[in-house]
């Protein structure tokens, strides 16, 4: 096996819809390394936040169902497990953040008691020490007088504040790994900056590893060790990050490079991947990507494509990687 | 710059919005200045990008111009005609040369009405198309944005994202206008789809000649879409310039941190600069002198009391700080 802290496997998620079911997440694998950061990237319906939900069990189910997988983590399969140890895991070795910090905190309790509560609940520190903790924790994610903040609500917090609360939460007790869903997706450009140089140098002083979650590249460019594309519920490719933005070799990467706009580039026109995002539904057959691939051939529609692995931690599920060689940035 | 007069021309804007507070917000307690004395011209044909964090009165001047929502005070002028003196009437014909686009096509299209019906109804609402005609119409919009016409009587929800949004815009275009406010546009679409809605708005705008109000918190589309840029913090410009100028050599502290935050286009350019602390203040009590003084690493006692005028730094370009052109270049 591999030294991976969490190593997920084959991982199948199927949502029950009107007419049946709906597959979200299929047959996805991908490793995080300790002390590693990994980007999930992806657009809507790619399933990349599914997936993470299910490697944490906090699917409501149903509708949801895990179907079949693995997620190995320090020796143990999370999705085999007893909730009730899932709830020791979660919070404590693997720590989460989401999007929207203000419906992931209690309106009614004051900061400070909700990183509190979770320290005597995983920690089992009385109520001083834990008050303590709390304190330095709020210190530590930057968050200015600590002491005189702990008694405010989340309303009296900007959305800024109030994720670095929901950081303090999910680092009070010291995680190996933390799953953050678009961490910054809601909040301005100098705060997701703010936030990034947070995380940032959280990263650096605990060792911990991270598990990141968006459809931002630039987030994936100033943060991953390593990048998982995933498109329409299957992983497309996996590359180091450098790796990714030089010489990326699933079609649906390279359009996704050339679709972002930057603040070098001054060609007036961007290259865009023509059609819309699949129904996840209703996925094309085959490839899922080919309908709006410049690559494809009849054979692509034909079955699902087997990754192909082009070096030592880089991979695609595209059967043209020959002809997609040739790419080039703008 | 051209000498020809602008299409749109706007000063002084400015609007305060009452707060309530009290038992069951009966009292006015104060007032937030959401625009606080905006000024720019806009001339036909160019497309100018509004950009700022949430908060910075850039949606709410988007609004202000065409007059959906009624100024404070200040003025506004669209091809030369006083557009805060209109009655109703005079505003109704006005507004086939002043068109929006919002941010969310799901939530500005009727799902009862159908494409064809959407994207005629400006014209038919002005009473100038009915029967054959109109198909004949709606199929030229649906045309000119990119969208197959064989869908004329499909619902908005039998559509995808951005082809919704194309339905938008073929509204916005249908009256024949000048300008088009679009507040957020391309926001809330996936990356893959965002691209082609750019791409067409920028056809657009050259085979029709449109002028652009584009409000925007994405720098980079803006960077691509548009020929000037105004940058806002807590309701007023505090830069406005080409974007080749204003991207390469900006002047107003803000626009420094505001451009320093963008996460870099490459892992190998990642930001080495760590981004200072720190929120946009609340536009309820918005700090003394410069709004900006209390973030800024250039701030001096002046800065704290007097809120710098805006000033023109080179033939176009203007800056609202008391020190532009002294600060050296930004790194």
């Amino acid at each position: 096996m591999s030294d991976a802290l969490l190593s997920v496997r084959n991982l199948t998620t199927a949502f029950a819809i009107e007419s049946g079911s709906t597959i979200a997440v299929d047959d996805v694998g991908f490793d995080v390394r300790a002390g590693e950061a990994v980007g999930l990237i992806g657009e809507s319906g790619s399933g990349k936040s599914v997936a993470a939900l299910s490697i944490l069990g906090l699917l409501p189910t149903p509708p949801a169902r895990v179907l079949s997988g693995s997620a190995m983590f320090e020796g143990r399969d999370l999705l085999k497990m007893p909730a009730k140890e899932l709830r020791r895991i979660r919070g404590k070795r693997i720590g989460m953040i989401f999007q929207e910090p203000m419906t992931s905190l209690n309106p009614v309790f004051p900061i400070g008691e909700q990183i509190a509560e979770s320290l005597r609940l995983h920690e089992r520190l009385g109520n001083e020490a834990a008050r303590k903790r709390a304190i330095a924790m709020l210190d530590r994610v930057g968050i200015p007088s600590a002491s005189r903040r702990l008694d405010d609500y989340p309303h009296q917090l900007s959305g800024g504040m109030r994720q670095r609360v929901m950081i303090a939460i999910a680092l009070a007790c010291d995680p190996k790994l933390l799953i953050a869903d678009e961490p910054t997706t809601a909040l301005d450009v100098t705060v997701q900056a703010q936030l990034l140089d947070l995380l940032n140098d959280l990263r650096r002083e605990t060792g911990m590893a991270m598990l990141l979650i968006t459809h931002n590249m630039g987030v994936i460019a100033e943060f991953a060790d390593r990048v998982v594309v995933m498109y329409s519920g299957q992983v497309a490719e996996e590359a180091p990050i450098e790796t990714l933005f030089d010489a990326p070799r699933h079609p649906y990467t390279q359009g996704l490079l050339g679709a972002t706009p930057t603040l070098a580039q001054t060609e007036a026109r961007l290259r865009t991947i023509p059609g819309s995002l699949p129904d996840p539904a209703a996925p094309p057959p085959g490839c899922r990507f080919a309908p709006r691939c410049d690559f494809a051939d009849a054979q692509c529609a034909a079955g699902r494509p087997t990754e192909i692995v082009l070096a030592a931690g880089h991979r695609a599920a595209c059967r043209r990687t020959d002809a997609t060689a040739a790419w080039q940035t703008a | 710059m051209t000498t020809t007069s602008p299409l749109l021309r706007v000063r002084d804007l400015t609007k305060h919005f009452p707060v309530k507070g009290g038992a069951l917000f009966a009292r006015e307690t104060g007032h937030v200045r959401a625009v606080d004395g905006v000024s720019f011209d806009l001339h036909a044909g160019e497309a100018l990008g509004v950009v700022g964090e949430s908060g910075c009165g850039k949606s709410t001047t988007g609004r202000l111009t065409l007059r959906l929502i009624e100024p404070t005070s200040g003025t506004v002028e669209f091809g030369g005609h006083n557009v805060l003196a209109l009655g109703k009437a005079e505003l109704r014909q006005m507004r086939r040369s002043m068109q929006i686009v919002f941010q969310d096509p799901q939530a500005s299209l009727d799902p009862r009405m159908t494409v064809e019906e959407i994207v005629t109804e400006p014209l038919v609402v002005q009473g100038d198309l009915r029967g054959e005609s109109r198909t004949k119409k709606a199929r030229e919009l649906l045309d000119l944005v990119g969208l197959p016409v064989a869908h004329i009587s499909r619902y908005p929800h039998e559509f995808s994202g951005g082809q919704r949004q194309r339905i938008g815009i073929a509204r916005a275009l249908a009256p024949g206008p000048k300008l088009i406010v679009c507040d957020e546009p391309v926001s809330a679409l996936d990356v893959s789809v965002q691209a082609q809605i750019v791409n067409l708005l920028s056809d657009l705008q050259k085979e029709l000649g449109l002028a652009y109000l584009f409000i925007a918190h994405d720098l980079a589309v803006v960077r691509h879409l548009c020929q000037r840029v105004a940058v806002m913090y807590l309701g007023r410009i505090v830069e406005i310039g080409t974007v080749g100028d204003l991207f390469a050599k900006p002047q107003h502290p803000y626009t420094r941190m505001l451009l320093a935050s963008v996460p870099a286009a490459h892992p190998r350019l990642r930001r080495t600069q760590a981004i200072p602390r720190g929120d946009v203040p609340s536009a309820l009590n918005p700090p003394t002198g410069c709004h900006f003084h209390p973030r800024c690493a250039f701030a001096t006692d002046k800065c704290r009391v007097e809120a710098p005028r805006p000033r023109e730094t080179s033939p176009g370009y203007v800056v609202a700080c008391h020190y532009a052109g002294e600060l050296g270049e930004s790194k």
